[in-house]
């Protein structure tokens, strides 16, 4: 039984992390309607923060040596600052344009970022140590938990709390759900769009931040091409949750993440590097059956 | 329809093909005539793009739909051509296949036409459940798709060698080949899209409410678009197999789809100028960047790019002609000559 | 129209380009290199190619190869397969005679087709599969290494060596090296007799390997805590493997292939122990043989400290260019071939190199272990297998067989 419990614990955990990307990616989707694949690597500069710009093989901590506190509040600066700065300088030129355009404009800023990073850093992958003591396990009730586990899945619950309460409560929330739900009426009226998207892409920001610090403590890789898998299935995550729902992103999340740690404990050793196959099997169900999302908004009854 | 038949009027119809191929031919032959071997590679690896970004405007400039899974087509034309045109030699070291295929080496051309028409023999397959489903959730099902094919081509090593690059495939495909091809991509994707079928899925693409209403079955217009385009996908799948003489899993996948994307986008999605386009700039600015970071004499000084600079710079003219010019670069527009004096309008 | 005259501008810029491609000259002898200068591969051909261009100034100050100066033209392939074709028509264009290519079997691949084509010898710095050569590639295509099945397999000797017994096998299943290592070592270690508690597998990119290490404790407790580990990846997946390991209080020891050669990578574990990488020489000046050490020492003054220890290959190719031309006395590509083909334990600098006519990689060759106790690596072991495996090309999924 502890076995199955550790294995609940290792799903809950994984999905948390796609739920918080997935969640990110979600937030502009609503607002704005596009689906911002420079998400992955809003993660990435945020790890990359941690060490000193250099392109030797070995990384010298930089913002990853400051005091716990410090660190986090940098690491969240540095990718707040990005993610509003390829809103302005990016994607509010592009804002009217067809989602085909938004799309590859967000492709285009994340092929930049990478690249970026290339030049600064070097292409070899980098280790950032940070917060090595997190590894350590504690147990609750039989089942063995490293505690950043543990940390992960309260930092994501609390974060969603947060802000569940933040966009039922304040002027700016309700605003970007009313866009999130019916893009067309919340401008007819008046939502002032700037606003509204430039702080969505705030909390886009601190929640790739929180991400970034939670997958770095975890494995302590730098590489330019990290935030690639997160992105890849916290966009199907998005979309299996239901497009334009926010609680439809972390479901999502939640479902991505689960099933991939189930097909990982379940399938036969010869069977478990094609684990994916079975994920996205599991993704092109849920949209045969039910293509809208597994949460229905009015967004995505928009088109049939 | 009114009026003669004439051989004019028939140029004058395809003048967009004719002139896109007149202008390949163009850059092919003085290529050819210079003799610059690594710029026939640059050409040749350009034209295959080309066929890919064709492939793809093929279904989502006429319905609309961004589907992000057609790699997977370039993928299975791949592997097919090189099950079929891999020397029984070759094949006998590490492939378990069945005997049709290991005992046997077919002629490349045949084996091209195969490879493509298994190709879109799965996105016939895959693709009955998938176009009826809205926008959105099509493209992520296709991206689901392409998910598991690439996972699993990976995996299926008696059959692809798995991971590993699978070598030895021959080398037949040089600039003129590669043309052939695309000439013959160009005037069957032009044909697609004046032919009825092609007209009513552009109607559902304007208008999706309005074309239902018109009685057009949206699902089959999208499904026919779709297999057509697995075709070209997979020809150039087959291409750049014969191209290469070698072919991995891991470059049909997430790079190659935004680059083809890309390059469809920033041609402008709707109209077979534009996916031309859009691959000639994007390579053509590429190798130009890239040649910069090789270094080049300016007034006798010889300079070079950071090493780097060609993919900051591409990304940077990516997005700035999104920012300008949101349509593409060719707006939709087709390019087109007229010939003769202009008759009145047919119907 | 605009993008016709882009096209027509770019066509004559690469014509240019190519016109002014220098040809070799007489008394000279051009080697092309057609290998990664940008991109992540640049981390794995820079240094061996920094150990070529030590080879070639040797050689050149002894009067080259038959009397031939030796000139290096390098072209960068970008880490990309298209590039790495076009890498390689670019140093021919500069009148290369003999080819070297990517320390990576995909990523040399399409460089050494075009040279096995033009049945021009093509050798890889240090690719470890068997299909960089005869039954890949082509009759011309060498590479300068084992393959990952022998690193496994000596992995799997010097476990048994160290008294271990009880075994697990974690693979990264995201390429085929990765399995040649893991199924090396399973094969041997079998054959030796030892015991495989488990084996399991995760990808690259994995963000978590905790449900692997779930199924690894569940497995030591029933069967027995493993002795040693075999970890069959490569950086950064295998440093984001060995942190969770570690810190899950995982202290068997954890034996690797040459992707984990160096110490470079060990930031992400701090004070990272009882860790083993077969690979091809000591870079810690502890090396039993005094020109390994010597070769390091030199590096160390000119280029810094090395990261791994794959310069030793690098010079190597070098060096069986000129042995197998001056046997054959002869520059031309057919006779080097032959030469090439009767290496029986040639002395390299790398070791003692064996290649024959159906086998352009080493087989035999001994290898060197290397640890990280305390974070700071050293030498363990040397080992060259009497009995090593049968060359196989492509490893399928953990076959039963191979753990029950």
């Amino acid at each position: 039984m502890s076995g199955f419990l550790q294995h609940v614990v290792d799903a809950v955990a994984l999905g948390s992390l796609y739920a918080l990307t997935a969640l990110g990616i979600g937030l502009i989707f609503g607002v704005m309607r596009l689906i911002n694949f420079a998400h992955g690597d809003f993660i990435m500069v945020g790890a990359f923060s941690l060490v000193v710009p250099s392109s030797a093989a070995t990384s010298t901590l930089l913002i990853g040596a400051w005091p716990a506190p410090l660190l986090v509040a940098g690491v969240c600066a540095v990718v707040i600052a990005l993610a509003l700065a390829t809103e302005r300088l990016a994607f509010r030129p592009v804002r009217r344009a067809d989602p085909a355009v938004l799309l590859i404009t967000s492709f285009a800023v994340s092929f930049f970022l990478q690249h970026a990073v290339i030049a600064i850093h070097g292409g070899r992958p980098k280790s950032a140590n940070i917060w090595p003591n997190l590894m350590e396990p504690i147990v609750i009730a039989g089942v063995r938990m490293p505690q950043l586990q543990l940390i992960t899945i309260v930092v994501t619950l609390g974060l969603l709390a947060a802000l569940a309460l933040f966009l039922k409560r304040t002027d700016i929330g309700v605003a970007m759900r009313a866009a999130s739900e019916d893009f067309q009426t919340a401008r007819l009226l008046g939502i002032r769009a700037n606003y509204v998207i430039a702080t969505a892409f705030a909390i886009s920001g601190l929640l790739a931040a929180v991400v970034s610090l939670l997958y770095v403590a975890q494995t302590s890789v730098l590489s330019f091409q990290m935030g690639v898998p997160l992105v890849l299935f916290a966009f199907v995550a998005t979309v299996v949750g239901g497009m334009g729902s926010l609680a439809g992103a972390v479901l999502g999340g939640f479902v991505v993440g689960v099933g991939s740690v189930f097909f990982q404990v379940v399938l036969p050793a010869a069977w478990r590097s094609n684990r994916d196959v079975w994920v996205y099997a599991l993704v092109l169900l849920i949209l045969l059956f039910r293509p809208a999302g597994l949460i229905k908004t009015k967004a995505s009854e928009e088109k049939a | 329809m009114a009026g003669p038949r004439t051989p004019l009027k028939w140029l004058e119809t395809y003048s967009t093909p004719i002139a896109l191929t007149l202008i390949l031919v163009g850059v092919v032959g003085l290529t050819w005539a210079s003799g610059a071997a690594v710029f026939a590679q640059t050409v040749t690896d350009t034209l295959i793009r080309i066929m890919l970004v064709v492939g793809l405007y093929i279904f989502i400039g006429n319905s609309g739909v961004l589907a992000f899974g057609h790699i997977a087509f370039t993928l299975i034309g791949a592997y097919g051509t090189a099950w079929l045109t891999l020397s029984v030699f070759k094949k006998s070291f590490a492939l378990k296949l069945p005997l049709i295929l290991a005992e046997h080496q077919y002629a490349v051309f045949p084996s091209a036409i195969a490879a493509a028409l298994l190709a879109s023999l799965v996105a016939l397959v895959v693709g009955v459940p998938i176009m009826r489903l809205s926008g959105i959730a099509a493209a992520i099902a296709s991206l689901a798709v392409l998910g598991m094919f690439h996972t699993f081509y990976n995996n299926w090593s008696g059959w692809t060698m798995g991971a590993a690059t699978l070598p030895g495939l021959p080398l037949y495909v040089d600039m003129w080949v590669a043309l052939g091809w695309v000439a013959f991509a160009l005037f069957v994707a032009f044909a697609y899209q004046r032919s009825r079928f092609g007209l009513a899925l552009r109607a559902t693409r304007e208008d999706e409410f309005g074309a239902r209403a018109a009685g057009i079955n949206i699902a089959r217009q999208r499904l026919i678009a779709f297999v057509l385009s697995a075709f070209f996908m997979g020809l150039a799948g087959v291409l750049h197999a014969h191209f290469l003489g070698s072919i991995a899993v891991k470059s049909f996948w997430l790079g190659l789809t935004f680059t083809s994307l890309a390059m469809l986008i920033i041609g402008g999605q709707r109209s077979l100028t534009g996916a031309v386009t859009g691959a000639v700039v994007i390579s053509g600015i590429t190798e130009v960047l890239r040649q910069m970071e090789g270094g080049f004499t300016l007034g006798g000084v010889t300079l070079a790019l950071p090493l780097g600079s060609q993919e900051l710079g591409i990304a940077l003219v990516m997005l700035l002609v999104l920012i300008f010019r949101p349509a593409g670069l060719t707006g939709g527009r087709e390019l087109a000559f007229r010939l003769g004096r202009r008759r009145r309008a047919d119907a | 129209m605009t993008k016709r005259t882009r096209v027509i501008a770019a066509t004559a810029a690469g014509a240019m380009m190519a016109l002014a491609a220098s040809a070799a000259m007489a008394g000279e002898v051009v080697i092309g290199f057609a290998i990664a200068q940008s991109g992540w591969m640049d981390a794995y051909d820079g240094p061996p190619l920094i150990g070529a261009r030590m080879a070639i100034d040797d050689f050149n100050a002894t009067g080259g190869i038959l009397g031939n100066r030796i000139r290096a033209v390098v072209s960068d392939t970008k880490t990309d397969a298209v590039q790495g074709a076009k890498a390689a028509t670019e140093v021919l264009a500069k009148g290369a005679k003999f080819m070297v290519v990517s320390c990576d079997y995909d990523m040399g691949a399409p460089a050494a087709t075009i040279a096995n084509d033009r049945k021009m010898v093509a050798i890889s710095f240090c690719a470890s599969d068997a299909k960089m050569g005869v039954q890949g590639i082509g009759p011309y295509a060498f590479t300068m290494n084992t393959p990952g099945q022998v690193e496994g397999a000596v992995a799997a000797a010097y476990s048994w060596r160290r008294g271990w017994r009880k075994a697990y096998a974690l693979l990264d299943a995201s390429i085929e090296y990765n399995k040649s290592v893991c199924h090396g070592f399973l094969e041997y270690w079998k054959k030796l007799g030892g015991e495989v508690v488990g084996v399991d597998t995760f990808m690259q990119e994995d963000p978590s390997i905790a449900s692997q290490i779930t199924r690894y404790k569940q497995a030591a407790a029933a069967k027995g805590e493993p002795d040693v580990m075999a970890l069959c990846s490569y950086v950064p997946g295998a440093v984001s493997a060995i942190r969770q390991v570690r810190g899950a209080g995982i202290e068997a020891a954890i034996v690797s292939g040459d992707a984990m050669d160096g110490t470079y990578w060990a930031e992400g574990v701090p004070d990272l122990s009882n860790h083993y990488a077969v690979t091809f020489g000591s870079i810690y000046g502890d090396d039993p043989r005094p020109e390994v050490n010597q070769f390091f020492a030199r590096y160390r003054k000119a280029h810094g400290e090395p990261d791994t220890s794959f310069p030793l290959n690098g010079y190597s190719v070098v060096q069986a260019f000129k042995i197998a031309a001056e046997r054959a006395g002869s520059l031309d590509n057919t006779k080097v071939l032959a030469e090439l083909n009767k290496f029986d334990k040639q002395p390299l600098l790398w070791g003692a190199t064996t290649f024959v006519p159906d086998m352009h990689i080493d087989m035999f060759h001994p290898m060197t272990v290397i640890q990280i106790q305390n974070g700071k690596g050293s030498f363990a072991a040397r080992i060259a297998l009497d009995d090593p495996p049968a060359l196989q090309l492509i490893f399928p999924e953990f076959t039963a067989d191979l753990y029950e």
